[in-house]
């Protein structure tokens, strides 16, 4: 075999390895990851941030859209989406984002995530707005051992005084309650909740887990049509 | 975009998100907590490994163990000896190594460059205390050609910054400065062909201390200081073999850091006259690089009305349409389609549904379970109330998971759910199954192609440690009812030196079922290799059969036939085989051997009667008793450990009639196996994974037929401990 057809025959198989497998639309269609996608997860999980997006709204665009909004921002992996309702059940209300990852609300408060890797499996937890000062939030998450483990957090809830909020470029006047939490290794985290009069949390500052860090909540249009 | 969409308003969202107005985002006024203490898991505490891959020092090992479940693969050279070891903490004390040495220059035993496999195991029998040391057994190259064996005991002690380790060793690592024979005389290991174990040799003969310190100077850097008890008697130069190292001094010394948890590279100065480089890596499967998922989340529960206020929707006379089915499977395999889900069959009696699917994309059966059932919350009619959720392994309906939807939409955003809904979930068998499911006849008569690029490798031939060859493949499926299917498979090979063996002449006293591979490598770079017709079934309650037929694997065609009796919820599993089948032709066409190319006419029929256990902590066994491709009667025991994430890794060994002479280089058939899934390292579901089956040395005894869709592993999958073991992503 000489050199001219041995490099032909290296080139056909690279061109083919480069296209992937063709089919006709086989066991997978997505075609699930390969070695570049392990490469790939392997520099993201080391740099520690998802692929960022960013909403690009204007305040009166986001107030004039048709849809009711959650505006949910995630400073830590440096990421902001829009999110619409897209299933309500019982008293959970599961919002989503345009990729589909999404964001499960019960009383203001988020109980769940999927799509964001290191997600809040679900969660337990008392509503800082009761009174009591004292709260309980339980964490489940999903551990490298395939097992749901829960983080409990007893936490002091405290009425930071008044507050005037923009959102949207609306202003409201709120109460901010701030609930210092810590759990039995002595992690602490720390919430934040802007609630109006009438106890519609407009704005809230809320952990997530670890990996994720805190989420940015802000509720566009709840109350207002 | 992947997965379920969103069903309000995407496209003018999508539009409005892309617009490029100015962004007036709400500034970043709110100051948040920073996460640092919260990020990382508490690091493990991984301790050094040493130039044979295990947990040691420099040369010598230490009594420490690395985290339950470590895998390692290490790659060490000074001198002119590499090393290449993987090894693994099959359980908290005990790991189990195998290696690849490389000797350039040796000249010993008739080759310039000597190539060695051996296998390594050790326990920890004391774990350290506060004043007392740990203490571990090593045995090294314990099944291998013995000329390296070595058997050690040594002791591990923190002191200080310090770690402390004293020991003594046997055999290879008892090289000057004995102490005296205490357990008695070794006898001068008649290696013959190797491979056996010389368990009465173990800890006798001379022995010899050996020792080390190691300084964590800091977080990342750890200095050593040995002294090695290893003299390199065979690599100094003997009338057998060429001097390939030099050795002045006893002692070694050297430093390793830590790149990241997982990568460390040492550099050493070894002997007085060496330098040496060790590269190594390790992975937990505890510790995946991506936790969760970061897929598209799955589409919501959908609620149904309230009874009361809407009685009307909870009406069952829907299901009296005889195209009630058709029409729920359209629905369906539109809800599941785009997730990987595909569905095959659907009977419904307006209140139970049950559903048969197949899954192509999770590796997490639970997964799959759990967005079939929020499909069908989002799709049948009110008046359902009980799921059947099916999973078809390609036909094989493997069991049935019960769930009320009721349940269902109780718990998908509760606390805890995951739990919750194991605890109301039902499993049971998959048969008897409803009498009128119907068929997906969008599905049905399925026909699939594919065109891709593929790698085969071979190892440990001692003109190249690996060969490598990569092609084209053109595989085709027809699949006309579920459970019967029509599928083959061709290769050209277009680049590699997998043709470019010389051992085409087998020095094997048996049938060369599989020592005659090269001659197949060379002759047949355009390759049928496989064309089968195969049906499986259920024939009774926790009963599964295969019948498959055709030119099954590479070297054989013929006729194969199984039985596996597995209940659902059951650690134990039975099974039975039996094979007739002959010789293919080395040009792998459709002809069978007839003696040309030194490939003579051969058939033979084959059978074996297997017992699969599952034991507690992931641990499985596996028990294989019948009669062999070469004709040899024995049985084959394999052992694994498996995780719930699926990584994998296990050992087997096969004693057959055959004696070690018969047999030839390795004495019997012997090696190991692991695999990891690609969604561990990425975190994208798929069904893929890394992996090999590493064998020492490849001959005929105590040899396989290579039968596609073997029953066990594709059942069991739906069974009880592997749907509970990644139960926590039913939700996902």
């Amino acid at each position: 075999m000489g050199p001219g057809m041995a490099l032909t025959r290296c080139g056909l198989w690279l061109a083919c390895c480069a296209l992937a497998a063709c089919s006709s639309g086989g066991a997978d269609p997505s075609g699930g990851p390969s070695a570049l996608d392990i490469v790939r997860g392997q520099i993201v999980s080391l740099r520690g941030a998802k692929a960022a997006s960013e909403v690009t709204l204007s305040a009166a665009q986001l107030r004039a859209f048709p849809q009711d909004l959650l505006i949910v921002r995630l400073p830590l992996v440096k990421a902001s989406a829009g999110l619409v309702q897209q299933a309500v059940n019982r008293d959970t209300v599961t919002w989503v984002t345009p990729d589909g990852l999404t964001v499960i609300m019960r009383a203001g408060q988020v109980i769940g995530t999927a799509g964001f890797g290191n997600d809040l499996a679900s969660a337990d937890l008392d509503d800082p707005r009761d009174g009591t000062g004292r709260t309980v939030r339980d964490y489940f998450y999903l551990g490298g051992d395939e097992q749901i483990a829960r983080r409990r957090f007893l936490c002091d809830v405290t009425n930071a005084g008044p507050q005037r909020i923009v959102v949207a470029g609306l202003q409201f006047d709120t109460t901010l309650l701030q609930e210092a939490c810590e759990d039995g290794d002595g992690v602490a985290i720390a919430n934040r909740y802007w609630v109006q009069g009438d106890g519609r949390i407009r704005k809230s500052v809320q952990f997530i887990s670890p990996r994720v860090g805190y989420m940015i909540v802000e509720d566009i249009h709840g109350g207002l049509r | 975009m992947r997965g379920v969409r969103p069903r309000l308003g995407t496209g003018l969202m999508t539009a409005l998100l892309a617009s490029v107005a100015p962004a007036i985002v709400p500034a970043q006024d709110v100051p948040v907590p920073s996460v640092d203490a919260l990020l990382a898991l508490p690091p493990l505490d991984r301790p050094t490994l040493n130039f044979y891959g295990v947990t040691g020092a420099i040369d010598t090992p230490t009594a420490d163990t690395h985290p339950d479940g470590d895998l390692t693969v290490t790659s060490a050279t000074f001198g002119n000896v590499t090393r290449n070891t993987l090894s693994f903490q099959l359980a908290p004390r005990l790991q189990g190594s195998f290696r690849y040495s490389r000797f350039g220059g040796l000249d010993f035993g008739g080759f310039e460059v000597y190539y060695d496999r051996s296998f390594d195991l050790s326990l920890q029998v004391l774990k350290e205390g506060r004043y007392v040391p740990a203490i571990k057994l090593g045995l090294q190259d314990f099944v291998g050609t013995g000329l390296f064996s070595g058997e050690y005991v040594v002791a591990t002690k923190t002191v200080g910054p310090f770690k402390v380790s004293a020991g003594l060793g046997w055999g290879r690592l008892a090289g000057d400065n004995q102490i005296g024979s205490p357990f008695g005389d070794r006898q001068n290991s008649d290696v013959g062909v190797g491979g056996d174990f010389n368990a009465g040799e173990w800890f006798r003969g001379p022995a010899s201390p050996f020792g080390s310190v190691l300084w964590q100077a800091t977080p990342k850097l750890t200095l050593m200081a040995e002294y090695s008890s290893d003299i390199y008697r065979v690599e100094t130069g003997t009338r057998n073999s060429s001097r390939i190292l030099d050795r002045e001094s006893d002692f070694n010394f050297g430093a390793n850091y830590q790149l990241n948890e997982s990568v460390g590279i040492g550099a050493y100065y070894l002997y007085g006259a060496e330098f040496g480089v060790n590269l190594n890596l390790a992975i937990n499967p505890y510790r995946p690089p991506v936790v969760g998922s970061v897929a598209p989340a799955p589409g919501p529960v959908a609620p149904r009305p309230d009874r009361r206020s809407s009685p009307q929707a909870y009406a069952d006379t829907w299901a009296a349409n005889p195209d009630a089915e058709r029409l729920l499977m359209g629905e369906l395999s539109k809800q599941l389609s785009p997730q990987g889900l595909t569905v095959e069959s659907l009977a419904t009696d307006g209140s139970t549904v049950t559903v048969r699917f197949r899954n192509a994309r999770y590796g997490a059966s639970a997964q799959a379970v759990g967005r079939v059932a929020r499909a069908l919350t989002r799709v049948l009619p009110a008046s359902v109330e009980t799921f059947r959720i099916v999973p078809s392994s390609n036909g094989l309906a493997a069991s049935a998971v019960i769930l009320r939807r009721s349940d269902v939409e109780a718990l998908v955003n509760q606390p805890d759910g995951a739990a919750q809904l194991l605890a109301v979930a039902g499993l049971v068998d998959a048969v008897p199954a409803p009498g009128d499911l119907v068929l997906n006849d969008g599905l049905f008569p399925r026909f699939r192609w594919s065109v891709g690029p593929y790698v085969r490798n071979s190892y440990f031939d001692p003109d190249a440690p690996i060969r490598i060859g990569g092609g084209l493949r053109a595989t085709a499926e027809y699949e006309p009812v579920p459970g019967l299917l029509f599928a083959g498979s061709v290769a050209q090979q277009l680049i590699g030196n997998l043709d470019d063996s010389n051992r085409l002449v087998s020095n094997s006293k048996l049938p060369n079922v599989r020592t005659s591979i090269p001659i197949y490598d060379r002759e047949g770079a355009t390759a049928l290799e496989s064309l089968t017709a195969s049906y499986v079934w259920r024939p009774a309650s926790g009963y599964y059969a295969r019948a498959t037929g055709g030119y099954l694997e590479r070297m054989f065609a013929g006729v194969s036939g199984e039985v596996l009796w597995k209940p659902v919820n059951a650690r134990l599993g039975l099974g039975a085989e039996v094979n007739y089948v002959a010789q293919r032709a080395p040009n792998l066409g459709f002809g069978l051997a007839d003696g040309g190319n030194g490939v003579d006419a051969y058939d033979v029929v084959t059978g074996h009667v297997s017992a699969y256990y599952s034991l507690d902590n992931g641990y499985e066994a596996q028990v294989d008793v019948g009669r062999y491709l070469a004709g040899d009667v024995g049985a084959t025991l394999s052992l694994a450990r498996t995780f719930d994430n699926g990584i994998r890794v296990g050992a087997f060994a096969t004693m057959t009639d055959v004696s070690a002479e018969e047999f030839g280089e390795g004495s019997f058939d012997k090696g190991i196996n692991f695999s990891i899934p690609l969604e561990w390292f990425t975190g994208q579901p798929s069904q893929r994974s890394v992996g090999t089956t590493l064998r020492p040395v490849t001959r005929d005894g105590g040899a396989r037929l290579s039968v596609p869709g073997r029953l066990y592993d594709r059942v069991d999958n739906w069974h009880r401990d592997e749907l509970e073991g990644q139960w926590g992503r039913v939700w996902r």
